[in-house]
């Protein structure tokens, strides 16, 4: 053995001495000039940044930003109940009207706090934004599975045929453009995409539960409930784009 | 003659529009954290887009920083998670040891010592083996000399869990290293 490898097998059993023959490498030493391009840069992306739409809010502390977000679900739910209201409220039980919409609401708010995290707080498992969209679907799935809350809807479903109802439509047309508030105001992470998916999957669930009278099992789980897993399957398939051109590129 | 400011002192002028705090932290942190980067990533211009969105980050979520809170964890985290996001976004946690040396750019000065640069590479190449949860903690409770608990609070886990992480990373370093170094 080399004096040297001896030197660093010595080391072995307190790494610090040969990992801070690496740290003190040349090879890590930064040149001057390249410092000032990389601050040029750094200005520059810092102007970008503040030129993006949205960017005053973005910039605000993340309890103002959520703030926000449930601002953006309690429009969309005081439209949908007073303005568009369903029409067979006098038989729908206010009780449980009131507990799918908690309900709706509070996983709307698990999935607004990881879309919004900040960028300064360690990073969530990967499980929790997928457990997140998972159960946004369930929870919104599972109200098209419970007992007709009434037996006054003449509705003839239209079996598959409900995936393009307009209920779906009019749900992805309000879900996207939430989708895309809720990632203006978020600080970008790739995570933070899917919690926002799922968070705007239901507030287009929320308008539709106070707008469409419509009771049928297929409808709700075909028409309501896949308007967050269109959102989800667009996301996760972005992001799978982009790995790949990520992985081509690097 | 006054005392310089703190990074957090620094951080909370930078906070109510003093722009010059902000290059008197870019000239505290972007060694540093250049550093950190390019041991963590394959090449240099990974690590300069890195720094760079570091620091970008670090303005947009300024108002977010607590006046009790630390500088240097802060801005550590958010280095830490972009590192993890890049790995994500380009899918290559695991590269080869020769890839991950040729892809770096900057070519190492001659003007220093065959020995340390030999040594240098050893551990590069050896770090880069380990999964992206134990470089995080080597790098920073080893080469950033970073306490447990600090760790922890940078990389979002328990104390014990980090020390776990480090005593696995240091098994599979003396792993890697022994049959590189010989052992007559």
């Amino acid at each position: 053995m080399t004096e040297n490898g001896k030197n660093t097998l010595e080391n072995v059993d307190d790494p610090r001495g040969w990992l801070s023959a690496m740290a003190s490498s040349q090879a890590d030493e930064v040149s001057q000039e390249g410092l000032a391009a990389l601050a040029r840069g750094i200005h520059a992306g810092i102007a970008a940044e503040d030129a993006r739409p949205l960017a005053p809010l973005r910039h605000r502390p993340t309890w103002q930003r959520n703030l926000l977000g449930f601002l953006i679900l309690f429009a969309v739910v005081i439209v949908a109940h007073t303005v568009l209201r369903r029409g067979d409220l006098a038989h729908y039980p206010l009780g449980r009207r009131v507990a799918e919409l908690a309900t709706m609401v509070a996983a709307f708010g698990l999935c607004l706090a990881v879309a919004m995290r900040g960028t300064h707080l360690p990073e969530l498992p990967r499980a929790v934004p997928y457990g997140l969209a998972v159960l946004a679907v369930l929870v919104v799935g599972a109200f098209g599975l419970l007992p007709t809350p009434h037996p006054h809807d003449a509705y003839v479903a239209r079996g598959m045929g409900e995936l393009i109802s307009p209920c779906a439509v009019i749900g992805l047309g309000i879900a996207l453009p939430v989708y895309a508030l809720i990632r203006l105001l978020g600080r970008g992470s790739s995570l933070g995409a899917l919690a926002a998916a799922a968070a705007a999957g239901l507030v287009a669930n929320t308008f539709l539960h106070g707008h469409c009278a419509v009771t049928a099992r297929e409808h709700l789980v075909l028409a309501h409930a896949m308007v967050g897993v269109w959102l989800l399957l667009g996301v996760w398939g972005m992001q799978a784009i982009q790995r790949r051109r990520g992985v081509r590129s690097a | 003659m006054p005392d310089a400011p703190s990074d957090e002192e620094l951080m909370r002028a930078y906070c109510e529009g003093d722009k010059t705090a902000f290059d008197q932290l870019f000239a505290r942190y972007a060694g540093l954290l250049l550093s950190v980067a390019r041991r963590q990533l394959e090449t240099d211009d990974q690590a300069r887009d890195v720094v760079q969105e570091t620091f970008i980050r670090v303005h947009a979520a300024r108002h977010d920083f607590r006046k009790d809170a630390r500088l240097r964890p802060w801005i550590m985290t958010i280095a830490m998670n972009l590192v993890r996001e890049h790995w994500r976004r380009t899918k290559r946690r695991k590269t080869t040891l020769d890839d991950t040396l040729d892809a770096r750019s900057g070519p190492v000065p001659e003007r220093e010592p065959l020995e340390t640069r030999q040594r240098a590479e050893l551990v590069r190449r050896a770090l880069a083996q380990l999964p992206a949860s134990q470089r995080e903690v080597v790098e920073l409770h080893w080469l950033q000399d970073r306490p447990f608990a600090e760790v922890a609070e940078i990389v979002g886990t328990s104390e014990g869990a980090v020390r776990v992480r480090a005593h696995r990373a240091y098994k599979t370093l003396k792993e890697l290293l022994q049959p590189e170094l010989g052992d007559d």
